[in-house]
């Protein structure tokens, strides 16, 4: 779970400092940078993945956003971002802190030219109260700490050179020399950002090199068929080793069974005909996904059929369900940040998404603009983050709980949002 | 200072604008919103705007409403009960006779000059000759328009002391009162102008 994040000079922050809870909610008016902070921390996830920073940011926040980075403060070409995040382990919290500063350089065809400067990742164990350097990566000399044959007096690092188009941490490989170094590789891999776009949940071809349903709702039926299938196996496909840690937290079948049936009992709420989704089989073999519905009377239909909201709907409880079966999977709680989950959906139906929000071991960062969503944060105001934009630059309003929980007796949360007091 | 307002149309909003630049430049009024259309729940919706304006640091809370076909005095009386007795010493509930648009033609030499309406067509009904000279709300200059034509006539004190200004707000609205009845009724709204000011 992430705690804190610093970002410095990127996007629309000039310095900005959140503590996370492990249910969160983005609120403010628009173009405040609620989405910004999402299209980060989906940066700091792909960068291992991707590899190539420029790549990653493209991925994350798209071409024009490093124009934005030039706004806030021309005169650095610096972007420093800090996190810090607990990830238990082997019954153990393990306390993360890892520094990464880039360089924008010159302009690439699209896009800006990335380099890491420095970069550090370091651990705490919660029992112990030191501090070990997992790695450091300056300019692109690094040093990395060989786990397995350090001693508590001696530890063992190594010096390597690498290309500072890319972070130390993607190129830190899965086995037992590296396993806390790549422990947070897998949960930085776990973040990710969900901004569902109708084109894409109903988009039928199959993306092998897209990772669930990243890149707004693409392979969503496909997700949901591994969710019935317990085939869920991309994670590890695409990281092609998986075996220092994804071999010790296997999934279990009568877990995901239950995740099945708490899915279409869900999907049942908003559309009650749904009984069954299947897959045409013959469809998947050539990359296809065609979903078909059954209903009660056992008749057969398709993705047609089905309202929009229901399909936006479909697409964040997977989300959810996803960060369960990852849990259960690899053994790493993730992060997810989900876009306006609320668009589409009938106001009555926002407690039920929130429930599962809620049920699940994931940490969630949402971002919203309905009061009936902020409605359902007011026992949990530590996860409620108020951006506002001052001069161009996104400012987290503290919240002033006391006086909140005294207008509380007067009106909800999600009015004194749209009446302007909550981040006052 | 910031002054709280919570009215009822775009045109109540230009006015109370207009008196502030005119009466009060450094400061500020901040609208409170309102959940729903503006003529109904205002039972609910007054006891918030107090809540969200204080909140604000409003130093002064203006509610500004039309009387229409009704009463004014009996509107105020019923409606401004509905404001929280907490809220009730930093508020002011003013219910303007008829409507606004007898209130922005208050000045009815300006009004003929400019509008080129005269005084038997003002007895009626001004609201058709208002929207009609300074457009529909779709107009993205009726605000300055209206606030400019506010500003010029003849409410606006001239110099800003407090009895030129009541002789002053006195004179413009009795100017356009249509019998003896309706002088009493705008000289009491003026008072509340005043304080409002």
């Amino acid at each position: 779970m992430i705690k804190k994040l610093r970002i410095q000079n990127c996007l629309s922050f000039k310095d900005l400092t959140i503590r996370f809870s492990r249910l969160n909610v983005l609120v403010g008016e628009n173009a405040s940078g609620k989405s910004n902070l999402c299209h980060i921390l989906q940066f700091l996830s792909l960068s291992p993945m991707v590899g190539d920073l420029s790549e990653a940011f493209l991925r994350a926040a798209g071409a024009n956003a490093m124009f934005n980075h030039i706004d806030i403060d021309p005169e650095k070409n610096n972007s420093h971002f800090n996190v810090e995040c607990v990830i238990p382990h082997n019954g153990e919290k393990l306390l993360y802190t890892y520094d990464l500063e880039i360089k924008r350089g010159g302009n690439r065809l699209i896009g800006t030219e990335l380099s890491v400067v420095r970069e550090k990742l370091t651990l705490r164990k919660k029992t112990k109260k030191e501090e070990v350097i997992l790695f450091e990566n300056l300019d692109g000399l690094a040093t990395i700490l060989r786990e397995k044959s350090s001693t508590k007096r001696r530890p063992d690092y190594i010096t390597e050179k690498i290309y500072n188009n890319r972070t130390m941490l993607s190129e830190v490989i899965d086995s037992e020399e590296y396993i806390s170094a790549n422990l947070f590789k897998r949960f930085l891999s776990t973040i990710f950002h969900f901004d569902p776009m109708l084109e894409h949940l109903k988009d039928m071809t199959f993306y092998p090199s897209v990772f669930f349903i990243e890149c707004r709702g693409k392979n969503l039926f496909y997700s949901i068929n591994q969710i019935k299938n317990d085939k869920y196996q991309e994670y590890n496909n695409a990281n092609s080793s998986g075996t220092a840690i994804a071999s010790k937290t296997k999934s279990n079948r009568k877990d995901t069974n239950e995740l099945w049936e708490g899915f279409i009992e869900r999907i049942r709420l908003l559309d009650e005909n749904i009984c069954d989704i299947e897959l045409n089989e013959e469809a998947l073999r050539q990359n296809i996904t065609i979903p078909v519905f059954t209903n009660g009377k056992g008749n057969r239909y398709g993705i047609d059929s089905l309202s929009s909201g229901t399909l936006r709907a479909m697409g964040i409880l997977v989300a959810s369900i996803r960060a369960e079966k990852i849990r259960m999977t690899i053994g790493v709680t993730p992060t997810v940040s989900i876009e306006e989950p609320e668009n589409g959906i009938h106001v009555g139906l926002l407690r039920m998404l929130y429930d599962g929000f809620e049920k699940s071991t994931g940490q969630y960062i949402l971002t919203t603009h309905s009061p009936y969503l902020i409605d359902l944060f007011e026992d949990n105001l530590d996860g409620v983050k108020c951006f506002k934009k001052v001069n161009n630059e996104t400012k987290l309003i503290k919240l002033d709980k006391k006086r909140i929980k005294n207008i509380l007796e007067e009106m909800p949360l999600g009015e004194m949002h749209f009446r302007g007091i909550l981040g006052k | 200072m910031i002054i709280g307002y919570s009215g009822e149309g775009s045109n109540d909003a230009f006015v109370i604008e207009a008196l502030q630049e005119m009466w009060c430049p450094e400061a500020r009024v901040e609208v409170a919103q309102w959940r729903g259309a503006t003529g109904s729940r205002r039972k609910h919706e007054i006891r918030k705007a107090c809540i969200e304006l204080f909140e604000k640091n409003a130093s002064l809370i203006i509610f500004f409403t039309d009387s229409n076909n009704r009463d004014y005095k009996i509107v105020k009386r019923n409606e401004s009960e509905w404001i929280p007795d907490n809220y009730r010493a930093m508020t002011i509930y003013a219910v303007a006779d008829r409507n606004i648009e007898c209130w922005i033609v208050a000045d009815k030499e300006k009004a003929k000059k400019e509008m080129g309406i005269n005084k038997k067509q003002l007895e009626g009904d001004p609201v058709k000759f208002v929207n009609k000279h300074f457009g529909s709300y779709r107009d993205s200059d009726k605000k300055r328009k209206i606030k400019e034509f506010v500003k010029s006539s003849d409410m606006r004190p001239e110099n800003s002391t407090t009895r030129k200004v009541r002789k002053a707000v006195k004179y413009s609205l009795t100017g356009v009162a249509w019998n003896e009845e309706e002088k009493v009724h705008r000289r009491a709204d003026s008072a509340n102008t005043e304080r409002s000011a």
